[in-house]
């Protein structure tokens, strides 16, 4: 048995994965265990979890796997800050951060948790971790590999080409010339947060028109081998300041949006009370910024098909994997499989969190030759709790729970009973989701046929931005039959994990409202029978009573929280949200109390 | 003239000037010897806000024999026009919810006549923002002073009589204690504003339309912070002459609030809930590196709400006990409402009186008055008055509302009256 473990840790997202034999068997984010959102911090839970789910011990690692070159990361700041007009005051900050933290120490301190020998630890380069995760999770024994994202050491995209189990870089991107960076700074831009706010952005876009999208991509310089620059001059990338924007983006594209202000680019949907004097100008406002993200999200989409469209002539091959934080721009995505046909593989946590499956793929595969094992099918890889750990968390909270017949059908009865009737459920099954998409294991279920539901789950359940859409479930041999996309095969296809977006079909649009956003897309999760049974069949059986196999499928989380992971942090989202009902496992808990 | 009041710099809304000058009023009792002085470019749009108040324009020298001085922050606009502001006896700074706060000196009794009155309150902090507000030691119990707003007696309570008279009253002199916490107390609002306030108005005034003996006297025993547990020991403390007729406790938002913080295990075995800084408290008094603590015990989600209503019977028990009839009543909090007004969109949302963390943790107690409200509890009380629940009925017309869990006068108004309806129909249905 060759048991390798990879860590991610340090920067955002820390995590654990556990490859044994070259196949993933354990995954997990610290944040679900720490309870602390995008916590960075050495994964200590996270690595306990994987462990113990193999049932070994840290002495039986065969090695441990690092997803970063730690000194290559500081070497770059330190020529970043030379280089820089505030280059002191960074390198001073940075030294001092590092120094705290302990990063430059991370195999030290990786050991000690693990009470292993430092010298059985290697770190793998960041980006090299990225396309190790696309390409040994995909079915593909031929492809072109591309990583895309903020940063690695120094690297910002990359193009690769699997083959077998190896791979070879074919072109990179360095620093300040980031797709990532540019998505994020734009983020900054529309008052959200940095590596947290992107997939508002992307919601935003849907509100506006691209009407600077010439502008935007005339910042971009397209090499005919798929490379890119990116004119600086609206950007702070290499010596961070306060924000990761200039003044002249201000100057040239309009005051930033203060973080909360009201997002409202028409009459209907000014939230309640606002000062009537104030209406136009937060609509005016409003549609400026609609208009901006969505032609920040339309030249995003163009370096990203340039790119892979790049990776594809290069490597003869139209399987394309990819990885990095902007693999989960799922409107690229779908264009990807639907414009340009592409077969493409998305690793389901294609942010930082992935780099610790890959940099242990990396090891396994590439440095160590272990074969391939198979696509990467299902993204269950987290925490799983027994029906005993289930009873006593249910049985001491207090709540009451539903009495229903003994058995699946019965289960799936009550449950399609209560989502028809308009109740919004949380729902918690098996192993925890490997990613940031909640797939049917620690979901939020509700019925997409209400047109009031997309406003009462952001506002009264998750309290979030009532503009932001939300993803139907669907089975997969349905989802072309609602949605403009090629039908499904493979269960390591996008749509499984949630990646990819498609416009919903003209004729469901009006009869799903909650899960169309409002440009008529909607970001697919295709379930199939033999990878989700439960969800699979409580969708089959929502289609008796609700009149459609779709339901709205949002992650089990408040807005700011991390997803929920074990029973009592799913009853305490329960309690502190205005869920109708949890079902956890085979319990179905109400809001009844005995008080 | 001898006192002499700044209005903001910036053209106010009218509900902010207004409460302002309502507070100038009540600190002096009437608007007799204040003058009041806005910028020539804001003079008319107080005008027409304050409409019956005179506004007079800043012009060189103005403040030339005055006494007192209240400004309401920034000055600066001002100078050019005036001159340097006169030397005065007493400088205040006025907030927009009518509070007036001693500027460079520390609290006197003029500003709290039972200052020295025990020797407790004698050794509280005077000075600086402490003064004006804060938790101060007494060893029976909880105590918090907030001035600013009106009278306070040695414990910090917004009572003006002399308790020790009321054990020998008559049959039909009625009184009604309160308990709470600031929303009790009502920290948003002027004595003359307060629900406590209000409910004996309404109460004498149906009274005497009705032809009826009875009067009543309402007793705001609410303490800023105070859960349920202080609540019980204020009434141990300082009802067993008064025997109070009623007992209202109006609350839920400190207990369910400061619960989340609390021990875990006092928690869950003793429903025990108590302030954040406590604990803190107890490290400085004993001058000591924490000892180590065990592991956080396991406790539900529900065990704030338990603890809530466990300490809550417990107190109706004893009022129960002693003869009068308990009233409780949950307070509101900013989700009770079906939608804010503008004005509490900008005192929760835009310009926050309170800070986002704390917030979340009253989205958490929102959804425990929820549960709490969907699961009436049985509870020995006369009448169970779910504010959570009336509060949704208003909607984003109606300003009632100061910050997430406190109430402008607007719905003071609104809980002193819903009180007096209930206690009114009590003594009818007798």
């Amino acid at each position: 048995m060759e048991a390798i473990l990879g860590i991610s840790c340090d920067f955002h997202d820390a995590a654990a994965a556990l490859v044994i034999d070259g196949r993933v068997v354990a995954a997990a984010q610290e944040e679900r265990f720490s309870r602390r959102k995008n916590d960075a911090r050495l994964p200590v839970a996270a690595i306990r979890f994987c462990l113990a789910r193999a049932g070994i011990t840290a002495s039986e690692l065969t090695a441990v796997a690092f997803y970063e070159e730690t000194m290559l990361k500081f070497d770059r700041i330190v020529n970043a800050a030379l280089a820089g007009a505030d280059g002191w005051r960074y390198f001073e900050e940075t030294v001092t951060d590092w120094h705290r933290a302990g990063k430059f120490r991370v195999r030290e301190r990786i050991a000690a948790a693990l009470g292993i020998d430092e010298t059985r630890i290697v770190n793998i380069g960041h980006h090299q971790s990225h396309a190790a995760s696309a390409f040994f999770c995909s079915p593909f024994e031929h492809a072109a590999v591309l990583t895309l994202d903020g940063a690695g050491e120094k690297e910002t995209a990359t193009i690769s080409e699997g083959v077998g189990n190896r791979l070879r870089k074919l072109r990179s991107v360095s620093l300040p010339h980031s797709l990532g960076l540019f998505y994020s700074a734009w983020t900054a831009y529309l008052g959200f947060q940095v590596n947290e706010g992107e997939y508002k952005v992307m919601g935003m876009a849907g509100f506006g028109q691209p009407r600077h999208r010439a502008a935007m991509e005339a910042l971009f310089t397209l090499d005919e081998d798929g490379g890119f620059r990116l004119d600086q001059n609206l950007f702070s990338f290499q010596v961070p300041g306060d924000l990761p924007f200039t003044l002249a983006m201000v100057e040239r594209f309009g005051s930033a949006r203060q973080a909360g202000a009201p997002f409202a680019p028409s009459a209907e949907d000014l939230p309640a009370g606002t000062d009537p004097a104030r209406q136009t100008a937060i609509i005016a406002d409003s549609r400026r910024f609609a208009d901006i993200a969505a032609s920040v999200q339309a030249c995003t989409e163009t370096v990203i098909l340039h790119m892979v469209d790049a990776a594809v002539r290069l490597t003869g091959t139209r399987s394309v994997c990819l990885a990095g934080g902007v693999a989960l721009n799922s409107l690229a995505n779908g264009r990807l499989i639907r414009e340009r046909g592409y077969e493409l593989y998305v690793h389901p946590a294609a942010g930082d969190s992935g780099g610790a499956v890959g940099a242990a793929l990396y090891l396994a595969h590439q440095d160590r030759g272990a074969p391939r094992t198979g696509a990467l099918e299902r993204a269950d890889l987290g925490i799983e709790f027994s029906s005993t750990d289930i009873d006593v968390a249910v049985d001491g909270s207090g709540f009451v729970t539903l009495d229903t017949a003994p058995g699946e059908e019965a289960l799936l009865d009550a449950v399609a009973g209560l989502l028809a009737s308009g109740k919004v459920i949380g729902w918690m099954q098996g192993r925890a989701e490997w990613g940031p998409r909640a797939l049917g294991h620690r979901s939020i279920l509700a019925n997409p046929t209400l047109p009031h539901m997309q406003r009462l789950v952001n506002e009264k359940i998750k309290f979030r931005e009532p503009f932001r859409p939300f993803a139907p479930a669907v089975p997969a041999e349905d989802a072309d039959r609602f949605f403009d996309m090629p039908a499904v095969r493979g269960a390591w296809q996008p749509e499984h994990f949630m990646l990819a977006v498609h416009p919903v079909r003209d004729a469901w649009r009006a009869r799903l409202p909650a899960i169309t956003h409002v440009d008529g897309t909607a970001r697919v999760q295709a379930v199939r029978a033999d990878v989700n049974p439960r969800l699979h069949a409580l969708l089959r059986r929502f289609e008796r009573t609700g009149g459609v196999p779709v339901l709205l499928n949002t992650s089990f989380n408040l807005n700011g929280e991390p997803i929920v992971n074990s029973p009592a942090d799913a009853l305490a989202t329960f309690t502190h949200s205005g869920l109708d009902a949890l079902v956890l496992g085979h319990r179905i808990v109400t809001k009844k109390v005995v008080l | 003239m001898t006192v002499l009041a700044l209005l903001p710099q910036v053209a106010e809304d009218a509900i902010d000037v207004r409460q302002r000058v309502e507070g100038l009023s009540a600190a002096f009792g009437s608007l007799d010897r204040v003058l009041i002085v806005a910028l020539p470019e804001h003079a008319d749009h107080y005008r027409a806000i304050l409409a019956g108040v005179p506004v007079v324009e800043a012009r060189p020298r103005i403040g030339d024999g005055a006494d007192e001085l209240v400004t309401c922050g920034d000055v600066s606009a001002y100078l050019p026009i005036t001159g340097p502001l006169p030397a005065v006896g007493r400088n205040w700074h006025l907030t927009d919810h009518g509070r007036l706060i001693p500027v460079g000196r520390g609290l006197d009794t003029t500003d709290c006549p039972d200052l020295f009155r025990n020797a407790f309150s004698a050794r509280s902090p005077r000075d600086g923002l402490l003064g004006i507000g804060c938790f101060y030691y007494f060893p029976y119990g909880y105590l918090y002073r907030f001035t600013g707003l009106g009278h306070l007696n040695e414990f910090g309570h917004r009572i003006g009589v002399d308790l020790a008279s009321l054990g020998s009253r008559p049959a039909t002199h009625r009184v009604i204690a309160l308990f709470g916490g600031s929303a009790a107390f009502s920290i948003f609002c002027l004595d003359h504003q307060t629900f406590a306030h209000v409910m004996q108005n309404r109460l004498n005034a149906r009274s005497r339309a009705a032809g009826s003996e009875l009067c009543f006297t309402v007793l705001n025993f609410g303490t800023p912070g105070a859960v349920v547990l202080n609540e019980i020991q204020t009434f141990l403390l300082f009802c067993d002459r008064i025997r109070p007729d009623i007992v209202i406790s109006h609350s839920g938002g400190n207990d369910l609030f400061y619960a989340q913080t609390s021990d875990p295990h006092l928690l869950r075995d003793y429903g025990i809930v108590y302030q954040d800084n406590l604990e803190e408290w107890a490290e400085r008094l004993h001058g000591e590196a924490p000892a180590p603590v065990e592991p956080a015990a396991q406790i539900g989600p529900l065990a704030p709400l338990q603890s809530y209503v466990r300490r809550i019977r417990q107190f109706a028990t004893l009022v129960q006990g002693w003869g009068a009839a308990f009233i409780w009543g949950l307070q509101p909090v900013f989700i009770s409402k079906a939608a804010l007004s503008p004005k509490e969109h900008e005192w929760i949302w835009t310009r926050p009186r309170v800070g986002a963390p704390e917030r979340e943790r009253f989205q958490r107690v929102a959804a425990l008055m929820d549960v709490l409200s969907n699961n009436e509890p049985d509870v020995p009380a006369a009448a169970f008055v779910n504010f959570h629940r009336l509060f949704r009925m208003h909607g984003a017309n109606d300003t009632l509302l100061a910050d997430v869990i406190h109430l402008h006068p607007n719905g003071d108004l609104l809980v002193g009256e819903t009180y007096a309806g209930s206690i009114w129909d009590m003594f009818h249905r007798d």
